[in-house]
């Protein structure tokens, strides 16, 4: 496929942190108008991966391009071009949800008209109306990635990067998220996502990449990763834990041994 | 290239952020009120004093203690970067010179810029000439952008080297500060009568070779009309904000590029030192060494830790100063500064950890273990600090002989004050909720907030009464005599600290339903 064929197109990516290596040489191609799945477990390295992708941080070595353009020589010019809804989720907790839309929009140099329009339909879609002036640092996690989210599609992005977007989020609103996002496909964009849950990245991905440790295990059509198994199953024999080894935890067994370890007595 | 447009949306942005809350708006006013009035107060000292001196050393001592509060205030005042924290913008379409632009211009909304440009103003005004007059413009504006992006540089710098945890400690920090000011404006008479105008003249002799006071210097050597010396303070200033753009540059791409991003295989040592285990049992070490890390780790501890400071303040820079050649036995003093600070620090034992209390509780034991664990930390840091502040009133004041009855009145009302913080902890516990300072969280319920200011003054009467035999002798003359009233007291303080945490750690441990019901109640 020729380099203008993916949206996101990511070459001998590594950043360290000390002496871990956080992501590890690792090669990603996300093809233009697909919905690609990026999982792993606890610390495989997806957070940092998408962080780079995004012109969140800089990469130690290698080259990533977003839409055709090349991200840590002009990093503004890429996030131009994408919403993110990155791991950290900072946002301006003295600002009400509507407010910070406002301000996302006039950063991103949205008229008026269009930022109240837009504004209304993504809190009306994301269930935020009742929230509509309410401060954001008074909201749940799960409304924080909701408004996280509704700053990061506020400017119709082709290419939308979304780190955990269904974690807290209730299942009426990952509904609506999920229609938003097929929606966004449908018109030719691309979605990126990390996630831990199984069953959404299989129902809604079409491509999909297993990480761990840092390095790209597996990465392909949906089909391909799968390769006629459930998708929790190609996950766990990739990363190597379909089973909890034999070996360990041997003294959750010796409870009826040790009485002494559960007394309740007073020092 | 700047994006202006965007640049000028981080003032109405600050603002909104600033004036959010009624509290923030309520502080917003005062600060104007007592900023804008002091900085009234000093044009007007400035105008009455035109002519002399006394002027130009005003006005050089002035704007340059400004622009050490600029430096300093940032990083505890929860001001520049906290508010409109850099990497907030992180996912937005936004340069690095467009938010530092947009910094910049969010700096002149606020209090401090408001102080900064009276007083830059007032200094103008006291031109001699017209062409001075023009001058001194230019040097003020060159100072307001320096100390604008002095206080830009330190914060940045902070922000990468602390993280979030420092951001977060500002808030808290900031109600401190004010006490600490509070207290110390007590002691500025004191302070006042200490100092000389040949003080102060060696002071600005020091001020002026910092890179930070160069336009202040400048702006003073012109307004008495000495005009050579201060086109050379002028350039010097200009040079310093340049050299301050390009630091500042760095730090924000260093910013917006991930730096300081934290090692998350980094790998801490355990938890429970061996020599705790040595001290005391395994689960009263084990809630000590919990709270030495909380202590550390949570800005809102940091608060109640430090909150001891203006009281400490308050009772040694009086000694320190005009009464240090009084008498010696003043040192005494300083524990009743232990005896309130401890009170404060474990008077909400529960408070920033409370929903902890579930696993404290969870395994069953009694709770005399833990309340220890939970107050030796509290009780500890503010007694060893207290101790080494005694140490050094013993030298200014020669009294070593009545050090070691100090220290003992140190220990004892310490020992007092956190058995009363246990006891009002378990009667009236008070959680904070997350983002909440533990001074805020104190004041949350009036009666809980009347609770805590009876407890803090019956605490005072009664490390007084403790001390009472103690401090006798001490004060008749025989300051090691008084060791022996001391020692037994701090027997019996030992005593009693133990004996109420048995009885009401056993309690306690019967009443868990309750005690979180209370915790859940007034969260």
């Amino acid at each position: 496929m020729p380099l203008s064929d993916f949206a996101i197109h990511a070459h001998g990516l590594t950043k360290q942190f000390g002496q871990h290596t956080a992501v590890d040489r690792l090669d990603l191609t996300v093809p233009r108008g697909s919905m690609f799945g990026l999982l792993g477990p606890n610390g495989a390295g997806k957070s940092t991966t998408l962080s780079m992708i995004t012109g969140l941080l800089r990469p130690d070595a290698g080259l990533v391009t977003v839409n055709g353009v090349s991200v840590w020589p002009d990093p503004t010019a890429v996030k131009a071009g994408i919403g993110v809804v990155p791991e950290n989720l900072l946002l301006f907790e003295r600002l009400s949800a509507r407010e910070f839309l406002s301000y996302v929009g006039r950063f991103r140099h949205m008229t008026d008209e269009s930022i109240d329009a837009r504004t209304n339909d993504l809190l009306a879609v994301l269930d935020l109306e009742s929230a509509d002036d309410k401060l954001i640092t008074d909201f749940s996690m799960g409304m924080r990635k909701k408004i996280s989210l509704a700053a990061a599609l506020l400017h119709a992005p082709p290419l939308l990067i979304l780190d955990e977007p269904f974690e807290s989020v209730d299942p009426v609103s990952q509904r609506s998220i999920r229609q938003i996002l097929d929606q966004l496909l449908d018109a030719g964009g691309t979605v990126v996502l990390s996630s831990h849950v199984m069953a959404t990245v299989e129902e809604l991905c079409d491509w999909a990449a297993i990480m761990h440790h840092g390095q790209l295990l597996r990465h392909g059509p949906m089909s391909e990763v799968r390769a006629g198994q459930r998708l929790d199953d190609v996950f766990a024999q990739t990363i190597g834990s379909d089973a909890l080894p034999p070996t360990r935890l041997d003294w959750l067994n010796t409870f009826a041994a040790e009485p002494e370890n559960r007394s309740g007595a007073e020092l | 290239m700047i994006d202006w447009a965007s640049a000028r949306s981080f003032i109405p942005l600050k603002f909104r952020t600033i004036t959010r809350t009624p509290q923030a708006l309520i502080g917003l006013i005062l600060g104007l009120l007592l900023g804008g009035g002091m900085a009234a107060l000093g044009a007007f000292a400035l105008w009455a004093l035109r002519g002399t001196e006394h002027a130009e050393l005003t006005l050089a001592l002035s704007l340059g203690g400004l622009a050490a509060l600029w430096l300093l205030g940032p990083l505890v005042l929860g001001g520049g970067e906290i508010i409109l924290d850099i990497r907030r913008f992180g996912p937005l379409p936004l340069g690095r010179s467009t938010i530092g632009a947009g910094l910049l211009l969010a700096s002149f909304v606020g209090v401090p810029a408001m102080v900064t440009l009276i007083a830059v103003g007032a200094s103008v005004t006291h031109a001699a000439s017209a062409p001075v007059a023009a001058f001194m413009a230019v040097a003020g504006l060159v100072f307001v952008v320096s100390v604008i992006v002095a206080s830009r540089v330190v914060v940045s710098f902070m922000t990468l080297v602390f993280g979030t945890r420092f951001r977060a400690a500002a808030t808290a920090v900031t109600m401190l500060v004010a006490i600490s000011l509070g207290a110390a404006s007590q002691s500025l008479v004191y302070i006042g009568q200490l100092v000389s105008l040949d003080d102060l003249r060696a002071l600005r002799s020091i001020a002026r070779w910092l890179p930070t006071s160069w336009a202040a210097e400048s702006l003073a050597l012109a307004s008495a009309d000495r005009l050579l010396p201060a086109v050379a303070f002028l350039a010097g200033a200009v040079v310093f904000v340049g050299a301050l753009f390009v630091v500042w540059g760095r730090l924000l791409a260093r910013h917006l590029e991930g730096g300081g991003a934290a090692d998350p295989t980094k790998r801490r040592g355990p938890l429970v030192s061996p020599w705790m285990d040595r001290l005391v049992d395994r689960r009263t070490a084990a809630a000590w060494a919990r709270g030495n890390r909380s202590i550390r780790r949570d800005p809102r501890e940091w608060a109640e830790t430090a909150a001891f400071i203006p009281l400490v303040l308050a009772f040694s820079l009086p000694a320190l100063t005009v009464i240090r050649s009084a008498s010696p036995r003043l040192m005494l003093v300083s524990y009743l500064a232990v005896s309130s600070s401890v009170a404060i620090t474990t008077s909400n034992i529960f408070g920033s950890d409370g929903p902890t209390v579930v696993a404290d509780a969870f395994p069953g034991d009694g709770f005399k273990s833990v309340l220890i664990g939970k107050t030796i930390p509290r009780m500890v840091a503010v007694m060893l600090l207290v101790a080494l502040g005694t140490v050094a009133l013993a030298v200014f004041t020669d009294g070593w002989l009545l050090l070691p009855v100090s220290l003992a009145l140190i220990t004892q009302s310490g020992l007092v004050a956190a058995t009363a913080g246990i006891f009002v902890s378990l009667r009236s516990p008070i959680p904070l909720p997350d983002r909440v300072g533990s001074l805020a969280g104190n004041n949350a319920g009036c009666v809980a907030s009347l609770v805590r200011v009876v407890t803090l003054f019956s605490i005072n009467i009664a490390t007084t009464a403790w001390a009472a035999p103690t401090l006798t002798v001490a004060l008749l003359g025989r300051p090691l005599l008084a060791l022996v009233p001391g020692v037994a007291m701090l027997a019996a303080a030992v005593w009693w600290y133990r004996w109420v945490a048995e009885v009401e750690g056993r309690r306690t441990a019967n009443r868990v339903p309750e005690l979180l019901a209370a915790l859940s109640l007034r969260s």
